[in-house]
């Protein structure tokens, strides 16, 4: 019965779901950054830069000026999603501020992010933030 | 994944990508055009996290290998 229902729930998850779901090991970490950013705000704005959205991307350079919508396009592929799909998202999210985008999609961003480099999490690295000391420790580069 | 090409877009919203350069006035248009001018099925692309405020931003569209 219990696995039955685990199954169902698996299965009913959505390539929508999966590319918002932060992976486990990343949950101290993105709860820590979260609260510290935005108070888990999606909608949060800045009122002295163009920090946006729950984890306070700046829109000007990762959006505006850079391409943080194919990071969110590469977690929907590996999600299973056509290409189809994933163009119409990149346009849509390349035309809207960050802290306009669905809660998903900022989620999405912030684990390509933490995912694909290993410095990726120092985007958010604040002196003295009890958060640094939250990252996974295989992402962590040695210490001489 | 590999490197299909090497693009720039400049600060004036223009795109060149490839050599020889294929050009697109904006991003929208580039969204729009650049998989049926390359003839490829698909492509992503992967920006360089230096913006450069004179020579704009560089980027790899990557396509499966």
């Amino acid at each position: 019965m219990i696995l039955e229902s685990i199954l169902a729930g698996v299965i009913a998850t959505s390539p929508i779901d999966r590319v918002a779901h932060i992976p486990t090991a990343w949950q101290p970490f993105a709860q820590c950054v979260s609260a510290r950013e935005s108070r888990h705000s999606y909608r949060a704005r800045n009122r002295s830069s163009s920090a946006q959205g729950r984890w306070q991307f700046l829109d000007n350079a990762w959006r505006v000026n850079g391409g943080i919508e194919w990071i969110v396009s590469r977690q929907l592929k590996k999600a299973g999603v056509s290409w189809k799909g994933r163009i119409t998202w990149v346009r849509r999210l390349d035309a809207t501020p960050i802290y306009r985008w669905p809660a998903w999609a900022q989620d999405a961003a912030f684990v390509g992010v933490v995912t694909e480099r290993p410095s990726g999490w120092k985007h958010w690295y604040l002196s003295g933030s009890r958060c640094n000391g939250l990252v996974p420790k295989k992402t962590q580069p040695k210490e001489n | 994944m590999q490197v299909q090409a090497i693009g720039r877009e400049f600060p004036d919203g223009t795109i060149s990508v490839g050599n020889p350069p294929r050009k697109y006035e904006s991003r929208a248009h580039f969204l729009d055009d650049y998989a049926d001018d390359a003839n490829l099925d698909e492509f992503e692309l992967a920006f360089d996290e230096v913006i450069l405020p004179d020579s704009g931003r560089l980027f790899q569209v990557l396509v499966d290998a």
